[in-house]
């Protein structure tokens, strides 16, 4: 499926994106030629540490940064359109209506002193709804999220919700522009584990119903395993190996891509202790000359340091930065994948 | 009804709150040294006059009695009658009240229009020249005292530009609206500098919150981002601070009023501690004490419209 050569198919399609921060004269850079495209009624993943640049990447999708934030280069075609050069009026209407976002913590995500009807209603702006249709609508979209007796809830501000109700309602807001991408920027991240599996469900599901993309932000390989068709793996704002959710999982090709595998705790193992990854990810504003991972990596040689590895096609959509890719071959990830994917916690 | 019940449980609240600030005032007033017959009548007076003022004034009765007849005259609203003006303390307090809450809605008024849109564009553009203007322009206001503002303001319009009074309130609404002018905005510059501050960090807050995010990839307009979801919430904590201000202005009212010489309640309070008409003085604190009270507990109903976060209870 990843080596569908129709473009027809492709909804979002980013070229060699670069963005850079600027802070007390320093320059910090956070996304470093990233290119990856999302196909209909796909979900593409994107997995790595903290400060990583991938909810940088995001939110220059629909180029919600902070002010300090540039984009030196690159492009971003939605439908074929560059979104980095539309106007701002343009952009708005880009904005909700064709991409939509989810935050990791809706307690702050929503204003607390509207309620969830008028944030719903805001996203009807511009519409010719009747009061009508606009109360209709809102019903059904709490419905379509679980969140139970709608007509009173939609009343009630944020923080008279539970958490996990607090995301299908911030869920149920987004989707009510019936956008054709979700940007998800770690949505199950503040929830307990019980609800964090009930809303990557319901986002499958819903995904499923209204036959939209979605683009989802996580550290949390457990997640990328039930939700992602591919997967991408940053680390100081590179991509460091790109490949299908199966493929990434069963044969990693990038040390860093297998580290934060062997990292997870394995059922198959009980005793043996977590392996972390020694070290830590640079500073964004002093990256190395060379491969970013190199002075945390265990196979790296004299060259790592030196020149930075070229995104490298190994198989057909499965691509890796890594000198030394080879090397990893036959050094399969620990864990094996079911049919489910349900592998972790 | 949650409002209405919230209400009453506040007045009933405030019912024993007003008991003890009385009584303070009682027991503060006969605390101040000296024969209130004597200071009132002069050093010359003779004995009967002294006796028969005593006597009027209820100073021969025990401290009880008097608290009880004190506290008597309270809940009749007959606070005593004034011995400078001769006439009863709660009409004089009538006649001049009406000048000082003029002066307190204007002064408000000119404190939201100094202070509402400075603060927002110094929010919003922080660290850029709007801000360093706006915040250099702020710290003058909150730096300088506000009589020496209101004696420049005098100099400039009334005495150079002849276009406002120099003081007196006129005999006519227009006459009384031109003589406020100045005296509020004085007022209104030292309040103002202390909400742009307090504006402008709520809405450096807000502007890069989750929530105003949000908004903006839901694609709305700036101007709809601007207003509800950025200052509607900036002004919530500000509306707090105002109705402190507003509460400071009423008192403040004692310095404007001797400066430009207005006929409100601070000018009588000064005249008559000056003439130990102590009647008048009680009645006019006690005033000050329901003013105060009504005020927050209006700020306290408008703070839970505009945050539905804080519970009535």
């Amino acid at each position: 499926m990843s080596d569908n050569i129709n473009t027809g198919d492709v909804l979002l399609e980013v070229k060699d994106l670069n963005v850079r921060f600027y802070s007390n004269g320093r320059e910090m850079k956070a996304v470093n030629g990233v290119s990856f495209d999302i196909k209909k009624g796909e979900t593409f993943g994107f997995v790595g540490e903290s400060g990583c640049g991938k909810s940088t990447t995001s939110r220059a999708i629909i180029r919600l940064l902070a002010e300090n934030a540039k984009i030196p280069s690159g492009e971003i075609l939605y439908k074929g359109e560059d979104i980095l050069k539309l106007s701002n009026d343009k952009l708005r209407k880009i904005r909700g209506k064709e991409i939509g976002m989810i935050f990791q913590e809706p307690m702050t995500a929503l204003n607390p002193v509207l309620t969830i009807k008028a944030q719903m209603y805001e996203q009807f702006i511009g519409t010719d709804m009747t009061k009508e249709q606009k109360e209709e609508r809102a019903i059904e979209m709490l419905r379509l999220v679980g969140i139970p007796s709608p007509e009173k809830r939609l009343k009630e501000y944020i923080h008279q919700f539970s958490g996990g109700m607090r995301q299908r309602a911030m869920i149920a807001i987004t989707l009510a522009a019936n956008p054709n991408l979700l940007i998800a920027d770690e949505p199950t991240t503040a929830l307990d584990v019980t609800i964090q599996d009930q809303i990557i469900k319901l986002i499958n599901q819903i995904k499923g119903q209204l036959g939209m993309s979605v683009l989802l932000i996580t550290h949390d390989l457990g997640v990328v395993s039930q939700m992602c068709d591919r997967v991408a793996v940053m680390y100081a704002g590179y991509f460091v190996e790109t490949a299908d959710t199966l493929t990434l999982f069963t044969t990693p090709r990038h040390p860093y891509t297998k580290g934060l595998i062997d990292a997870l705790p394995s059922t198959e193992k009980k005793n043996s202790s977590l392996k972390p990854i020694k070290g830590s990810a640079p500073s964004l504003a002093e990256l190395p000359e060379g491969c970013p991972f190199a002075p945390r990596c265990p196979f790296k040689e004299e060259i790592c340091d030196t020149a930075l590895p070229e995104m490298t096609e190994i198989a057909p959509g499965h691509m890796v930065r890594c000198h030394y890719h080879e090397k990893l071959i036959g050094a399969e990830g620990l864990i094996s994948i079911d049919e489910e994917g349900d592998n972790n916690v | 009804m949650d409002v209405l019940n919230y209400i009453l449980k506040r007045i009933l609240q405030m019912i024993p709150v007003f008991f003890i600030v009385a009584i303070l005032i009682f027991v503060l007033i006969r605390a101040i040294p000296g024969d209130p017959a004597m200071v009132m009548l002069g050093e010359r007076a003779t004995a009967e006059s002294l006796a028969a003022l005593r006597e009027k004034l209820g100073l021969n009765e025990s401290y009880l009695t008097q608290l009880i007849l004190y506290f008597k005259g309270i809940f009749t609203l007959d606070l005593g009658d004034s011995i400078k003006f001769s006439m009863p303390v709660t009409d004089l307090i009538l006649s001049r009240v009406g000048t000082t809450i003029w002066l307190t809605i204007m002064s408000t008024f000119f404190t939201i229009i100094f202070s509402f849109i400075p603060g927002y564009i110094a929010g919003i553009k922080k660290d850029k020249l709007p801000d360093s203007i706006i915040r250099v322009i702020a710290l003058i206001g909150l730096s300088v005292p506000a009589f020496w503002i209101g004696l420049v303001l005098l100099t400039i319009f009334a005495v150079r530009l002849k276009i406002l009074p120099v003081s007196g309130w006129g005999d006519t609404i227009a006459d009384h609206f031109i003589g406020l002018i100045l005296p509020s905005i004085t007022q209104a510059i030292g309040v103002s500098a202390v909400l742009i501050r307090n504006l402008r960090s709520n809405v450096i807050d807000i502007k890069n919150s989750d929530y105003v995010d949000y908004a903006k990839s839901k694609g709305l307009s700036h101007l709809r981002i601007s207003s509800f979801h950025i200052v509607r919430n900036a002004l919530i904590p500000t509306t707090t601070l105002l109705s402190l201000k507003i509460i400071a202005m009423f008192g403040g009212s004692i310095v404007i009023e001797n400066v430009f010489t207005l006929p409100g309640i601070g000018a009588l309070l000064v005249t008559s501690i000056y003439a130990r008409d102590y009647a008048v003085v009680q009645g006019i604190i006690i005033m000050f004490v329901v003013v105060v009270m009504v005020i927050n507990l209006i700020t306290d109903i408008l703070y839970s419209i505009l945050d539905p976060r804080v519970k009535l209870s």
